[in-house]
């Protein structure tokens, strides 16, 4: 069994080689001249997908259907405007093999920044050298070995202590993201219709949805929670209090109810969000009414309910953040777990001298992983022995436990993978007509959406989940492992997978988009405003040339993370025998063909 | 403790109020110094020309700050010899001329934006 996975692994790596040798041997050879008729129409290119050969040199004669538009290569400085009734010419020279993606560049409706075409540049053998480095690295990570590192804590670190303990720190972190959060609100309600344009959509889905996708949850976890606005008005009010502790809150303190003590309605929510998604991310008003929305529910539930319900179960963007954490490199837990043996008043759960859990965690006992932790800091305030850690470890070290692995999580990140998957179809591929389907510009094309969505992150990813669980089991021959707990516990695994593809993507989205940015601050709500003189800012120096090698690195990154915790998985269900080998095979195999379909629709 | 809280709250109640009401104002108070004239272009179907009717007088210096807002569209008042050509999503062009004959004047869009760009006009009177 070794010595074939070793003679796999070494056959994929000369192929790998060979594959990436003869794509980039094959670049200067003398082309054609190529002449291809382009029409540009809200919002695709048509024909969507372009193929020549390299070398090539590709005229673009380019009509309008509809209003005005432009043409711009991502990665060069070619650009033009296609004025309706008038033909653009614009000359691109094919040199290298890939795929290149041109998008419009003139702001033409709603989908505008999702109008993109592709120029492949043949032979593309990006899929194939990619797919082979893919498959290398799955058999590199389920082969290595693992190490246990120091887990260094920075609360020890007095300047780092003393900040925590501030009771104004997460004052401090809320109220500059509540000024971004009345002007996003304001802006949606008063401000333009033009999404581009305005504050709302370009802060909500470009800036914040950037930083917290490749930032802020790679590197902090749930960082972001301890910073969010949305829930502040209502924790403020149900404790009386903003910065200060008080003994007594206003709130009625009720318990949530059983039944929905978990992460259903979270995942029901996310369901929603990300099935609306291009409605949601294009439209200002909608944008702003939903994050009304969450405020107010949230509003509500905290003056009800206790501590903060909101947070630990309903919030959509919660729920991603909690599954992905598990990730980070950051967590907070009991220093000593002999001292809070001992502890009598059990302050971080109950609440003394500061507030107790917000999420009903406690640090002292049960908390094992980052899923539900805030990052809220209360607890290091609360705990009388100074025995709460801030720790730096290595990432994804909260797929490891084995404890308290649950059905929603794993649903949740199965739905996370999917919904990366289909995000990237709509959002970043050439083909009109699902976005127009995605667009709910009519009922029935929506419905054959909603049932093709819907059927593949609820119905065919899951099952093919449950089917490569079943395999696992046959091959590691272990029928008395439940086929339930398999299920729930492989779909871990996809979670660092998962958050690579989510970064991928985002910097795609994100990336060509950026330059919205400057353009909202100096004119937020689309008025002709001028505050910084940023209004018609460009970034031409993007090198969005780059962008496949970086998401390339990032799917391989986050294939390695997930073979790496198939590995432990794996091991916790079957021990370490060669049943635990045979058994890792489909799974490993499942995460490298969900790192290939990735990579085929990135670059093929 | 009661003075960081009362802080806290001054703090709060200036970014939730503060905020909208210092940019509606600015809106409203703030650019009603500026001798030129914002027109906003919009399709017909979402609204057209705001304002549609721009009155001046005759003898006047006149400038005028087109914003396309929802798509690219142009602007055309060809009696005072004013073409604009593209104004692109978001840009603003400034043109300026001098009212020196008094009577209505239709000015038009230029760039098709819509199904009903033709429809898409507007009327500037200069009053003696």
């Amino acid at each position: 069994m070794r010595r074939l996975l070793a003679l796999l692994a070494v056959g994929a790596l000369a192929g790998g080689v060979v594959l990436l040798l003869a794509g980039v041997g094959a670049g200067a050879r003398a082309g054609r001249e190529v002449e291809v008729r382009l029409f540009a129409g809200r919002y695709e290119f048509s024909p969507p997908r372009v193929s020549v050969q390299a070398g090539d040199r590709v005229t673009f004669r380019i009509r309008s259907r509809d209003v005005t538009h432009g043409f711009a290569v991502e990665g060069t400085g070619i650009e033009t405007t296609v004025l309706p009734g008038r033909e653009a010419r614009v000359t691109v020279p094919a040199g290298r093999p890939g795929k290149l993606r041109y998008r419009c560049s003139v702001i033409c409706g709603p989908l505008h920044p999702f109008m993109v075409g592709e120029l492949v540049v043949e032979p593309n053998r990006w899929p194939l050298w990619g797919g082979a480095l893919m498959v290398l690295v799955g058999f590199l990570a389920g082969a290595g070995a693992a190490r246990t590192t120091p887990r260094p804590d920075l609360a020890r670190w007095r300047p780092v202590r003393w900040l925590l303990r501030r009771r104004a720190l997460q004052f401090a972190l809320i109220a500059p993201n509540l000024a971004f959060f009345t002007v996003i609100i304001l802006a949606g309600l008063v401000g333009t219709a033009t999404g581009a344009t305005n504050f709302s959509t370009i802060f909500v889905w470009i800036a914040w949805w950037g930083l917290l996708v490749l930032v802020l949850i790679p590197l902090g976890g749930r960082l972001w929670c301890a910073m969010c606005p949305i829930p502040a008005p209502g924790e403020w009010l149900a404790r009386g209090a903003i910065v200060r502790h008080r003994a007594r809150p206003l709130g009625l303190g009720l318990a949530w109810p059983r039944r929905l003590q978990n992460l259903w309605p979270a995942f029901g929510a996310l369901l929603l969000l990300v099935l609306f998604g291009l409605v949601v991310t294009t439209r200002p008003l909608v944008t702003s009414l939903m994050l009304l929305g969450f405020a107010v529910v949230a509003l509500g539930t905290h003056l009800v309910f206790e501590r903060r319900v909101f947070c630990r179960y309903l919030c959509p963007v919660g729920g991603l953040l909690g599954v992905y954490s598990m990730l980070a490199p950051l967590e907070l837990r009991a220093g000593d777990l002999a001292v809070c043996r001992e502890c009598r008043t059990k302050a971080c759960f109950r609440g003394g001298d500061a507030y107790p859990c917000p999420t009903f965690q406690f640090p002292g006992g049960g908390m094992t992983r980052n899923t539900y932790c805030l990052l809220c800091t209360e607890c290091l305030k609360a705990c009388p022995y100074d025995n709460v850690a801030l720790r730096v470890r290595p990432f994804g070290a909260d797929l490891a436990v084995a404890r308290g692995r649950r059905a929603d999580e794993a649903w949740l990140a199965l739905l996370l993978v999917g919904t990366a998957l289909a995000h990237s179809v709509i959002k970043l591929g050439p083909w009109g007509f699902i976005k127009s389907w995605a667009n709910l510009e009519a009922a029935v094309p929506f419905l054959s959406y909603t049932g093709l969505f819907l059927g593949t992150v609820l119905g065919g990813l899951p099952a093919l989940s449950l089917g490569v669980a079943w395999l696992s089991r046959t091959l590691a021959g272990a029928r008395e492992v439940p086929l339930r707990r398999l299920f729930v516990d492989y779909a871990y695994a996809l979670l660092p997978l998962g958050l690579g593809a989510w970064m991928a993507f985002t910097l795609a989205v994100v990336a060509p988009n950026l330059s919205y940015v400057p353009r909202v601050l100096s004119d937020p709500f689309g008025w002709g405003w001028d505050l910084f003189g940023t209004r018609a800012t460009t970034f031409a120096w993007m090198p969005l040339a780059a962008l496949p090698w970086v998401e390339l690195a990032l799917l391989l990154a986050g294939l390695w993370g997930s073979v790496r915790a198939a590995r432990t998985i794996v091991g916790q269900a079957f021990g370490d025998g060669a049943g635990a080998r045979r058994g890792l095979l489909p799974l490993a195999g499942f995460l490298v063909a969900i790192a290939w379909a990735f990579a085929v629709l990135y670059f093929g | 403790m009661r003075r960081l809280e009362r802080l806290a709250l001054a703090i709060v109640l200036l970014v939730v109020v503060g905020i909208p009401a210092a940019v509606l104002s600015y809106q409203a108070l703030g650019r009603g110094g500026r001798d030129d004239i914002l027109v906003v272009i919009r399709t017909a179907e979402r609204g057209g020309f705001s304002p549609s009717r721009i009155v001046v007088r005759q003898g006047q210096r006149v400038r005028l700050r087109l914003l396309a807002e929802d798509v690219t569209h142009g602007f055309q008042l060809l009696h005072f010899g004013v073409d604009a050509g593209a104004i692109k999503t978001g840009t603003i062009k400034t043109v300026e001329f001098t009212a020196d004959k008094t009577g209505e004047f239709p000015f038009y869009c230029s760039v098709r934006c819509s199904a009903l760009h033709m429809a898409l006009m507007g009327t500037l009177i200069v009053e003696p």
